[in-house]
């Protein structure tokens, strides 16, 4: 596409100057200078993403900001369980904030009903923070869809790269060893691991204490996730296909997946209380299963990691980490919330007019200016870090004594992901500087044990964008689960599932959902007409 | 009142209460009443116009009385709440186990609170109602998890089923088995501190009652049902009355932290169902939700107030 | 000693079978409370019952993070003077409306039962209280902890029905001593009384040291925060699946899970109410007084 290239230079030319600038050292750069586009200082309330509780004013990112930017910010800091309600209760009472964070599509819907945020065309972003602008029509297109209500944009959506990274699942090598097996590729290979996994004793001790399958969460999003994943089904979430929108619950090959678990339940390979809800945790420290779903990269070094604290049971325990094992077609996968993470917006105060571009310019000057970001995640060099160019542990640098808890680093308001967008800067880092940061031995695993196919999303990234989800499909969803459950146990028979399921999907309201999401597809398109992607 | 030949003055028939006389003596009566009054009128009074919440389509904005009604004269909410294909097997799941919980949790801290009367020793009484009373202090965010790991099927609750030779029970798959782990718990969750208010009754009782009746050759029996049972009917039928409120509330934090899919067609009630319709975020629907509920607490309220008014010959009932 | 039928015998040892197993089985949440509160990583993660703490696998690294900040001692006082003023404000306000209401010559007494019964029924739902929590200007004021307190239904109604069972001849005899409302109240009658009101002053006492609610919904400034908003904030924070579960991996340096984490803070909450508990605990179980002579 000829838009991606003259991206590419234009990103290569502002990360140029922004390396440049970043040389000069200490003291405000001049690309940082640039952003300040007067002497008035303008005072921003700002209600950040909830992360950072109770650090209070005067945190050394605040004033680092608002030396950088000339603004005087304060900060609005709510706990995450009643965020919505105190930004409502808040908003109700007529105090608006000047930035305020929106955890998912819904609030922005909801605050442009209440009229509390401000619309933001895609010029304004594209004309103060340019580079953000291409870089999520690049990157995320799809995010902004979180922000747009009625044919209009209402906000400046981030990413989160955790979320577009496919998910590691693992296996214990002493087990494999012990049974004499390779770490599985197919579903096949890992149907045989699994069996001598529970029947051939793998942890030696003459005892049929092992289990087979077990799931990290009772959250649908695991539900079996590898089985239906092989088959390239998300059964919960909407999908595109064969450039249709389809329910993946109702795709047929749902009742192939189903008999294949429901013969592995019947082998006792899973574990009885996947309904109930096992924690996965408890079984894998106590080596009653030797698969671990959805396992999270082990830091070797850490003595706390959870390998570490298996060794302490069984010092010759091991990972051998897998991607989601391959079905029948090729296809892999398990579910991921897709990289788009939540929205930024801009309260309705009056003085939008001087406090979005200063916002906005905010947004542009920690996005490409690398140490600006550094700086306001994990604070300055020699104070609050160090480098270790170590080559284990997660990170290539640690923080320093007085900065090691993540109480001290509330109160420093320092947070330390790259990953995900935080409450000072709800502008993600890109996806290079994330990479950047992390320590060799981590890219290298991430390297391996990921991979982009093996990603599946919603079509929509969050389902809830479906207007009438709230009324009709958790409770579906349940309905299926256990349906799904019934047919694993072996009540039912595997042939029941679509028919039996139609049914409930029919008279639950599914063909409403089905045409709002249709229907979304369609204001999904008017959305990348007016970015002018794809 | 016989009529009286002679004429009395006015000075010898008894003063008619004017409504002055009366406030004057009422006064450090009403004195009493004030604080409290006062708190009740700025704390709950000023706001409750938010009642009207629930029939309107609510703009901050405008506030409660500047918004527009909602559409279908002001029900489209409650249309909303009851129309869902669900809500009938929730309002019903929400009444069974109200019903359930009444059924056993109403005798029980009854029962608890006259085997501790009937202990005599000091600090085996004193330290197993403290004990009883803990369950109170935990949240179910905490007691779900322990419940969950020790009646899963292989827990141990279980192995010790299985020693006695019975087959495991699928406590959390099993739409019966859930039922009576969810009652059964929440019973014993609130049965210690709903035995303190009982406790507390029966430490007034006059021990001399007792002596006596145990002279007159009155068995343990006839005590209970004729001196202990009666000195605190007041105290239960008040508790009874004031617990009928919250009939339609059947435990949220309890079924919400226990519950899962598979045991939806029993356990999933109004508070786990509207929270699913309040995923979009909006208010109203919660406000109708509670005045729901809280129209048919009073319902129950009044109701029982009248009936067992009547049956005690007006010597009971709160209002 | 007075003598007890076979019957009563066997009942006896019934009584105390079936107390015995009720105590057993609510002691057990406090132990494994307290036994994840102080164990390791590995003896959090094992299964088991948890009823005592693994011999070796102990560590008070739970405590440490929730007592490690000064901030806690702040949060203490403001949850201490909320306990000791609320309670005592809240009994008095009860107590007072209650003792009133079993009055049988108190005017317009329908009324007020009324005006009191109805609020336990309905509320005017989350925005409005907030509102007018602000409109009266108690956002980040300690005043905001004490004040919506002072009065519950439920409390009152009991304190009522309490009162009213004293006998009314107690009141006619200090009006014949030329006793007013508030002498009798407070000579007579609350002596008297002294089951109800350590009964209330339990219950409001628990509710005021548990309360984190008005605390996260009225207080936005950080240093007037409760303890148990503190203490929560320090649960949620280590919660292994974060929101950044890069940032968690770092936190994980001392011997933690959301688990051990969980359990401390709740034994953090329950201990300080268990050391108080007998003290009250005395005025609303009656000892051991049978053969006693009463007047």
């Amino acid at each position: 596409m000829k838009m991606k290239k003259v991206l590419s230079i234009a990103l290569a030319v502002v990360f140029a100057i922004g390396m440049l600038a970043g040389c000069n050292g200490g003291g405000q750069s001049e690309l940082a200078k640039s952003y300040v586009d007067s002497d008035e200082t303008l005072a921003l309330t700002w209600l950040g993403y909830p992360t950072l509780a109770g650090c209070g004013e005067g945190t050394d990112t605040e004033l680092l900001l608002e030396e950088k930017f000339n603004v005087d910010i304060k900060p609005l800091f709510y706990e995450q369980e009643n965020f919505n309600d105190k930004k409502t209760m808040l908003m109700a009472g007529g105090d608006v904030p000047d930035f305020i964070y929106e955890l998912d599509p819904v609030n922005v819907y909801n605050d442009v009903d209440q009229d509390f945020i401000a619309e933001v065309p895609y010029e304004t972003i594209e004309q103060y923070a340019p580079t953000l602008y291409a870089y999520l029509n690049e990157y995320a297109p799809a995010a902004w869809s979180y922000s747009r209500y009625m044919d209009t944009n209402w906000g400046v959506p981030n990413v989160n790269h955790l979320n577009g990274i496919s998910k590691t699942n693992a296996y214990r090598t002493d087990w494999l060893k012990a049974v004499g097996k390779e770490a599985p590729e197919t579903l096949d290979e890992m149907h045989d691991v699994i069996y001598a996994f529970v029947h051939d004793d793998p942890d030696g001790d003459g005892k049929d204490d092992t289990y087979g399958y077990a799931m990290q969460s009772t959250h649908y999003q695991d539900f079996f996730s590898e089985f239906f994943g092989a088959y390239g089904i998300l059964p919960f979430d909407w999908q595109e296909v064969d450039g249709e929108i389809v329910y993946g619950g109702l795709r047929e090959e749902c009742t192939e997946v189903l008999q294949i678990i429901a013969d592995w339940y019947k082998e006792g390979l899973i574990h009885p209380d996947f309904v109930a809800g096992v924690t996965q945790e408890t079984l894998v420290t106590t080596s009653q299963i030797g698969y671990i779903q959805k396992v999270s990269y082990q830091d070797e070094s850490l003595a706390t990691s959870q390998i570490n604290t298996l060794r302490q049971a069984v010092p010759e325990a091991g990972y051998t980490y897998t991607l989601a094992p391959k079905g029948p077609d090729g296809l892999r996968g398990q579910r991921c919330w897709g990289l788009a993470c939540h929205v930024a917006s801009f309260g309705k105060t009056g003085e939008e007019n001087v406090k979005v571009p200063r916002i906005l310019k905010m947004f542009e000057g920690l996005f490409t200016d690398d140490a600006l970001m550094t700086e306001v995640h994990i604070g300055k060099e020699g104070k609050h870090w160090e480098k270790t160019g170590a080559s284990a542990g997660m990170y290539s640098y640690a923080m320093k004594d007085g900065y090691k808890e993540s109480a001290q680093q509330r109160l420093a308001g320092l947070e330390i992901s790259f990953a995900a967008p935080s409450f000072f800067s709800p502008v993600t880092p890109r996806k290079d500087l994330f990479m950047e940061k992390m320590s060799d031995s981590y890219r290298t695993w991430l390297d391996s044990y990921t991979a982009e196919d093996a990603v599946l999303t919603d079509a929509f990234y969050k389902v809830e964008i479906i207007p009438s989800t709230a009324d009709y499909l958790e409770d579906l969803r349940n309905k299926q689960m256990k349906l799904m459950a019934d047919i694993i146990q072996g009540t039912k028979d595997a042939s029941a599932y679509i028919p039996e399921f139609t049914k409930l999907w029919n008279n639950g309201g599914g063909d409403i959902m089905l045409e709002e999401a249709k229907a979304q597809g369609d204001v999904l398109n008017a959305m990348y007409k007016d970015l002018g992607v794809k | 009142m016989k009529k009286s030949a002679v004429i009395v003055s006015d000075a010898y028939l008894p003063k008619k209460k004017t409504l002055a006389t009366r406030l004057k003596t009422n006064l450090p009566l009403l004195l009493m009443i004030l604080p409290g009054f006062l708190a009740l009128l700025f704390f709950h009074y000023k706001p409750i116009y938010g009642l009207l919440i629930a029939f309107k389509n609510y703009k901050f904005k405008l506030g409660v009385f500047g918004s527009p009604w909602a559409a279908n004269n002001g029900m489209e909410h409650f249309i909303r709440l009851f129309g869902g294909n669900e809500f009938a097997g929730v309002l019903g799941n929400t009444l069974w186990i109200s019903l359930l919980r009444m059924v056993f949790g109403w005798p029980s801290p009854i029962i608890l609170a006259l085997l501790l009367n009937e202990i005599r020793c000091g600090w085996f009484k004193k330290l197993t109602q403290t004990l009883t009373y803990i369950p109170h202090f935990f949240s179910w965010v905490v007691l779900a998890g322990i419940f969950r790991m020790m009646f899963s099927s292989v827990g141990p609750v279980n192995s010790l089923l299985g020693v006695f030779g019975f087959e495991p029970i699928p406590f959390y798959s099993n739409n019966t088995a859930f039922l009576v782990l969810l009652i059964s718990t929440a019973v014993w969750q609130a049965l210690g501190s709903s035995a303190v208010v009982y406790i507390a009754a029966l430490s007034g009782v006059d021990e001399s009652l007792y002596e006596a009746a145990y002279i007159d050759g009155a068995s343990k029996w006839k005590q209970v049902l004729h001196i202990t049972l009666p000195s605190i009917m007041g105290t239960i039928t008040t508790v009874t009355i004031m617990n009928l409120a919250n009939v339609l509330n059947a435990g949220f934090d309890q079924v919400y932290n226990m519950y899962n899919y598979s045991v939806y067609d029993v356990s999933d009630i109004l508070d786990t169902y509207s929270l699913r319709l309040l995923a979009d975020g909006r208010y109203e629907i919660g406000a109708a939700l509670s005045f729901f509920k809280s129209f048919v607490g009073m319902i129950f309220v009044l109701g029982s107030n009248w009936f067992i008014k009547k049956i005690s010959k007006d010597e009971y009932g709160i209002l | 000693m007075i003598q007890r039928t076979r019957g009563e015998k066997i009942f006896n040892v019934f009584n105390y079978i079936i107390l015995i197993l009720i105590g057993v089985t609510t002691l057990y949440p406090l132990l494994y409370t307290f036994s994840m509160s102080v164990s390791t990583k590995l003896a959090a993660e094992s299964g088991g019952l948890h009823i005592l703490p693994t011999w070796g696998q102990i560590t008070l690294d739970p405590y440490k993070l929730v007592f490690q900040n000064v901030e806690i001692w702040r949060a203490y006082g403001y949850t201490i003077f909320r306990t000791v003023v609320g309670t005592v404000g809240a009994v008095l306000v009860t107590c007072f409306y209650g003792y009133a209401l079993s009055r049988p010559n108190l005017i317009w007494k329908k009324f007020f039962v009324g005006y009191i019964t109805f609020t336990m029924l309905f509320s005017g739902g989350q925005i409005p209280i907030y509102l007018n929590i602000r409109d009266l200007g108690l956002i980040n004021s300690v005043w905001v902890y004490i004040l919506p307190m002072l009065i519950s239904a439920y409390n009152t109604v009991v304190a009522r029905s309490f009162f009213a069972g004293i006998p009314e001849a107690l009141n006619e005899s200090a009006k014949i001593d030329g006793a007013g409302e508030f002498r009798t109240f407070f000579q007579i009658i609350v002596p008297l009384s002294k089951p109800i009101i350590m009964t209330l002053a339990l219950w409001i006492a628990v509710a005021h040291w548990n309360a984190w609610f008005d605390s996260m919904m009225y207080i936005t400034d950080q240093k007037k925060i409760v303890v148990q908003q503190y203490i929560q904030r320090i649960v949620n924070e280590s919660a292994t699946e974060r929101i950044t579960d890069l940032g968690a991996a770092e936190n994980a340096a001392a011997n933690l899970t959301s688990e051990t984490v969980k359990s401390g803070s709740i034994m953090v909450t329950i201990i300080p109410i268990l050391c108080f508990y007998p003290f009250v605990q005395k005025f609303f179980i009656k000892g051991v007084t049978l053969g006693a002579v009463k007047g």
